[in-house]
């Protein structure tokens, strides 16, 4: 099995590596960069713990080659805040109690961000209604646990995941009138 | 590992390397990398070929890149082209998923739960195979079945799916709220230019069932130069017979009752997707 060069730009840094084709995107932040904040769950796309942002999507990097990716900007839990303050998403987690032991939260605050860009993007879910007027998809309760329905909280955090998510939502879109 | 930027530089990649794996949004196969299931022995990246990442119209049909994600064929505008497929995909996983997975995956992986598979067999959709000597043009379920499988060097380029301009369903069972695996799925198009209605059950067998008898029987039915509404006996009707045609009673004994389950399963997913068909 070959080896491949490629450079990554991780949290607005250029990094460059020499990876064994197989390295997963995960695996490359953790084991090589030393970026642990992303998890490792599950290691096959089902709990959402590994949750990044690749090219503003989110995406679960353990089913991320990261040979592939040569040139894609990558942002990790690590990446989000900028000198001292949190990001509105962070910030939300905190004040609602938005999580219990923690592994997930990285993942679960990388997936909200998406989340809350596709709803702003007019993208929409499985649960929003077929005819609506274009433009922002309303983030409502339902809305929100469809497009959070990929990071899974062993704790059962849910409940104030949702409001942490509401609430962050509202500031996002603040922010960017 | 080669990232090629054109679908030419991908054949003649394949074509060179007959080994080689080519990965698209790898949410399938990175799961058996990652289980040590599968080594490749090398990669070939679809992930930057932008001809096949779009669409485009060709004489009535739609030619749908390989490389089109899910999260893409969910948004409004691929929704007004092909509904049924643009339903399948926003329930085809979670978002996350749906970023990275692609249409050519979900035929080329061929699980018995992909989400597209029923709705391309209801459509009856064609794929179009780029090899290198030149492309030949399969019915979808030839490749899933094994009929007719990807010769070396080739690869699945696009998807020929006809634009229908009717209404068209697809509804899902899982076994938890949310984006799971379908236990059973339906996807059902109506074609008033052939005045038929085309219906496809999935997950219950290896690849999609087609009811073609209880089909037949329903587009009789229907008035397609007026309402097309039917009463509701007659789709509780179309239901069970679309059920049993998948789910046949068997020669000698009671159907196991988890079978019995999956039939009224999917007579109540086959109702209600030709109720909202017609309503």
């Amino acid at each position: 099995m070959g080896r491949t060069a490629v450079t990554l730009e991780i949290n607005a840094q250029s990094c460059a590596f020499d990876l064994d084709n197989r390295t997963t995107l995960l695996d490359a932040l953790r084991e090589h960069l030393g970026l642990t904040g992303t998890k490792k769950g599950c290691d096959h796309g089902q709990c959402g713990a590994c949750t990044v942002l690749v090219d503003g999507m989110r995406m679960n990097s353990c089913l991320l080659l990261a040979v592939a990716l040569d040139g894609a900007q990558i942002i990790t839990v690590e990446g989000l805040s900028s000198d001292a303050a949190l990001h509105p998403v962070q910030q939300a987690f905190i004040d609602h109690d938005a999580f219990q032991c923690g592994y997930c939260t990285p993942g679960q605050i990388c997936s909200a961000i998406g989340a809350i860009t596709e709803a702003a993007s007019g993208w929409p879910s499985a649960v929003t209604p077929q005819e609506r007027p274009l433009g922002p998809v309303p983030l409502t309760a339902p809305e929100i646990r469809e497009r959070m329905s990929g990071n899974l909280c062993r704790c059962g955090a849910y409940v104030n995941i949702v409001n942490a998510v509401t609430e962050a939502a509202e500031a996002v879109g603040e922010a960017a009138r | 590992m080669t990232l090629p930027t054109s679908l030419d530089e991908a054949v003649a990649a394949l074509a060179a390397m007959p080994a080689a794996v080519p990965v698209a949004g790898g949410t399938d196969l990175m799961s058996a990398v990652n289980s040590g299931l599968l080594r490749p022995a090398a990669l070939v990246g679809l992930g930057r070929i932008s001809e096949i990442r779009g669409w485009q119209y060709a004489d009535g049909n739609a030619l749908l890149g390989a490389c089109l994600t899910h999260a893409r064929m969910g948004r409004s505008d691929f929704a007004a082209l092909i509904p049924a497929l643009a339903m399948a995909a926003r329930a085809a996983g979670p978002p996350q998923i749906r970023n990275a997975g692609t249409l050519g995956g979900n035929i080329a992986n061929a699980a018995p739960t992909g989400d597209a598979l029923p709705v391309l067999a209801a459509l009856e959709a064609t794929v179009v195979l780029a090899g290198p000597d030149g492309t030949r043009e399969i019915p979808v379920g030839h490749l899933t079945a094994g009929h007719d499988p990807l010769r070396p060097g080739e690869l699945l380029a696009y998807v020929r799916a006809p634009l229908l301009h009717a209404p068209q369903t697809f509804l899902k069972a899982t076994t938890r709220t949310g984006p799971g695996r379908a236990t059973a799925s339906v996807a059902l198009v109506l074609d008033p230019a052939r005045r038929g209605v085309r219906c496809a059950i999935g997950a219950v067998a290896p690849m999609p069932l087609r009811p073609l008898e209880a089909e037949r029987w329903v587009s009789g039915l229907i008035d397609w130069d007026g309402s097309r509404a039917l009463e509701p006996e007659a789709c509780t009707a179309f239901g069970d017979y679309a059920a049993m045609s998948c789910i046949p009673d068997p020669a000698e004994g009671e159907l196991p009752l988890a079978l019995a389950h999956l039939r009224r399963t999917v007579a109540a997913l086959a109702r209600r997707a030709l109720e909202r068909a017609l309503s």
